[in-house]
């Protein structure tokens, strides 16, 4: 479970974040829909401890980020808004090494690599050094880098950002089990179709705060709209940054 | 404990594998550690042997028959003599022949009427060989030219000596070892800046380059403190500027064993103590070349901007050598303390053959690595810091 509580970070004079509070449950998807510039990477970024917010406390499983950074980020699996993937190692030496950062080592560490290369089907790319791998490619290690150590907690940001249809049905797919197997998913989005196809739980985020939130349902009551689609349009007041 | 100790060695492994795998930056570290101290080596090489006076040398001689008695008294001193018609200048000037002595039609007479009798010597000595073989020859003849001087007086019933007001006698102190220090005074700052070219790489890799292909903050959202994260990075940079110290050492050995420089009166040697005392001057700092450019590095905006950081600190060595190679600033416990500063006095000593003080080292590897320290600290720091993750 992830809480976020009061959040505020500001850059300079803009604010990116303003007192925003979310909750993700364990058991349950729940999506950061917002345009770009909303704040949604901002908000991640605080979560898993890479930001330090202005004010506002993140718990992660009850511990608090800023606390006990590497207690809250051991239950943690991440999937920033940067690939970040080293050239010159091959798939299976990336996994080898983020499962070693998390305690993984033997027979368990190539355990979970098996295990983890059959999300993405990349057992072909295992054994490939990085360099010169597309952008898919790398996003399917990154994605496994995410879920080596089968976290309690997964959070992505934009995660099917230039994944292709196939990739993206695979990585829905996944997450709806992950979900149906008790753990807590954040994602964020600026895709619509992405959200309203997963999502139990949505925040629609604008200008650093939240605008709305519940089920698609509740979401439609608000907005006394019949679609999601023309439920986000009433709710954030314009479609611009927002993809269909 | 072992905790801890796992966490820094899973990031130790992975930097090592991945700057070994990186060939071309590793023979950036590698090769100005092997080459700079051959290099040298082979400079000095090629002066002594220009200096080698045991050959014959020989001379193009223009009129031998008007002073046969000279030309005797010089091919008795190794001197051996080819007849020549040329033009002197460009022959010398373009590296053909080293030196012509031409002997006038009027020397005989001049000579015997004991007016003084020229000769010319031509010679180019912006040529060192031409020079070397002039300043060889023009002694060789100012002392018939004085001898032939001191029979006349004698001949007149004069003591010769009268002639000399002044007489200066040379009393050189420098020993062979000393006067091969000086020598290899050039050659600290290249072992010295070993120990920068051979961390340079893999500090920028492992800061500047992290940011850069985004790969920091996927690395830092793993449940490793900084203080693992940062040291096991630290080692693994050191590594590479012990290898590259440790390549330095042995080639300015090796080179030296193999290189002549009997004529320059010196005979430098490193044997197996003196290469071992100077790896272990060295280890501080290697763990301060290391710290220091990571520091710029992980400060740097881009991974160009990290490169120009690091070859500007490459030169620091350079800086604390000068001022006394230059004689600026007389030697003094001091300099003991100060890193690089201390590193060079401490390989001074080495080189000329005096030991290790092993009060001195403790001072300077002390200092040195207490400097290294804190600027890990620093680093430690700020590895989690947002304007060094995200970088604006």
């Amino acid at each position: 479970m992830i809480e976020v509580r009061n959040l505020t970070k500001s850059f300079g004079d803009v604010k990116a974040v303003d007192n925003l509070s979310l909750q993700a449950k364990d058991g349950c998807i729940t999506g950061l829909l917002g345009p770009n510039g909303a704040g949604k990477t901002t908000t991640l970024r605080t979560i898993y401890g890479l930001q330090e917010p202005d004010q506002g406390q993140v718990f992660i499983d009850g511990n608090d980020v800023r606390k006990e950074l590497i207690a809250a980020v051991s239950k943690l699996g991440v999937f920033p808004d940067s690939v970040g993937l080293y050239d010159r190692l091959t798939t299976r030496e990336h996994l080898q090494f983020y499962g070693e950062m998390h305690g993984l080592f033997g027979d368990e560490l190539t355990e979970a690599i098996a295990t983890t290369q059959r999300y993405f089907n990349i057992e072909d790319l295992l054994d490939r050094r990085c360099k010169g791998f597309s952008h898919g490619q790398k996003m399917k290690v990154a994605l496994s880098r995410a879920l080596i150590h089968s976290p309690q907690n997964l959070v992505l940001d934009e995660p099917t950002n230039g994944l292709d249809v196939m990739s993206i049905r695979q990585l829905r797919e996944l997450l709806a089990l992950l979900r149906d197997d008790g753990k807590c998913i954040l994602f964020s989005s600026h895709v619509m179709q992405e959200v309203s196809a997963l999502c139990d739980h949505i925040y629609i985020m604008a200008d650093g705060q939240v605008v709305a939130e519940g089920t698609p349902e509740q979401l439609c009551t608000q907005a006394s709209t019949a679609t999601l689609e023309e439920a986000f349009v009433t709710l954030i007041g314009s479609d611009e940054g927002i993809a269909l | 404990m072992n905790r801890a100790i796992r966490g820094i060695r899973i990031v130790f492994k992975k930097e090592i594998k991945d700057s070994l795998r990186d060939r071309r930056s590793l023979m950036t570290a590698m090769l100005p550690a092997l080459l700079l101290p051959m290099l040298m080596i082979f400079m000095f090489h090629s002066i002594a042997k220009t200096r080698d006076t045991s050959d014959v040398l020989n001379v193009q001689v223009i009129g031998q028959e008007n002073a046969p008695d000279l030309i005797q008294y010089l091919s008795e001193r190794d001197i051996s003599f080819t007849a020549y018609d040329g033009n002197a200048k460009q022959d010398i000037q373009s590296g053909d022949i080293e030196i012509v002595l031409e002997v006038p039609d009027d020397f005989a007479e001049k000579f015997s009427a004991s007016e003084p009798a020229s000769l010319y010597l031509h010679s180019d000595v912006s040529i060192e060989k031409s020079e070397a073989a002039a300043g060889r020859l023009g002694r060789l003849i100012r002392g018939y030219g004085s001898g032939i001087g001191s029979m006349r007086l004698m001949v007149r019933g004069i003591n010769p000596a009268i002639a000399s007001a002044v007489l200066i006698e040379s009393k050189d102190y420098s020993t062979g070892a000393s006067r091969a220090g000086q020598l290899l005074g050039a050659m600290q700052i290249f072992i010295l800046m070993a120990a920068f070219f051979g961390t340079a790489p893999s500090a920028i890799d492992t800061t500047a380059g992290e940011r850069e292909r985004n790969s920091l903050e996927p690395l830092l959202i793993h449940p490793l403190s900084s203080l693992q994260i940062m040291l096991g990075k630290y080692f693994a940079v050191a590594c590479f500027g012990f290898l590259a110290a440790l390549i330095t050492v042995i080639a300015t050995s090796r080179g030296l064993d193999f290189a002549s420089m009997e004529s320059l009166g010196i005979d430098p040697k490193l044997d197996l103590s003196m290469q071992v005392n100077i790896v272990l001057v060295l280890i501080p700092i290697v763990f301060f070349a290391s710290a220091l450019q990571m520091l710029l590095a992980l400060f740097a905006k881009t991974f160009k901007e990290a490169q120009s950081y690091t070859a500007l600190v490459a030169l620091l060595p350079m800086m604390a050598v000068l001022p006394s190679l230059l004689g600026a600033v007389n030697d003094s416990d001091w300099m003991f303390s100060v890193p690089l500063l201390g590193q060079k006095q401490l390989i001074d000593q080495v080189l000329r053959g005096e030991g290790l003080d092993l009060a001195y080292l403790a001072l300077n590897a002390g200092t040195t690595l207490m400097v290294s320290a804190i600027i890990l600290l620093v680093l430690i720091r700020m590895l989690r810091n947002e304007r060094v993750v995200y970088g604006s």
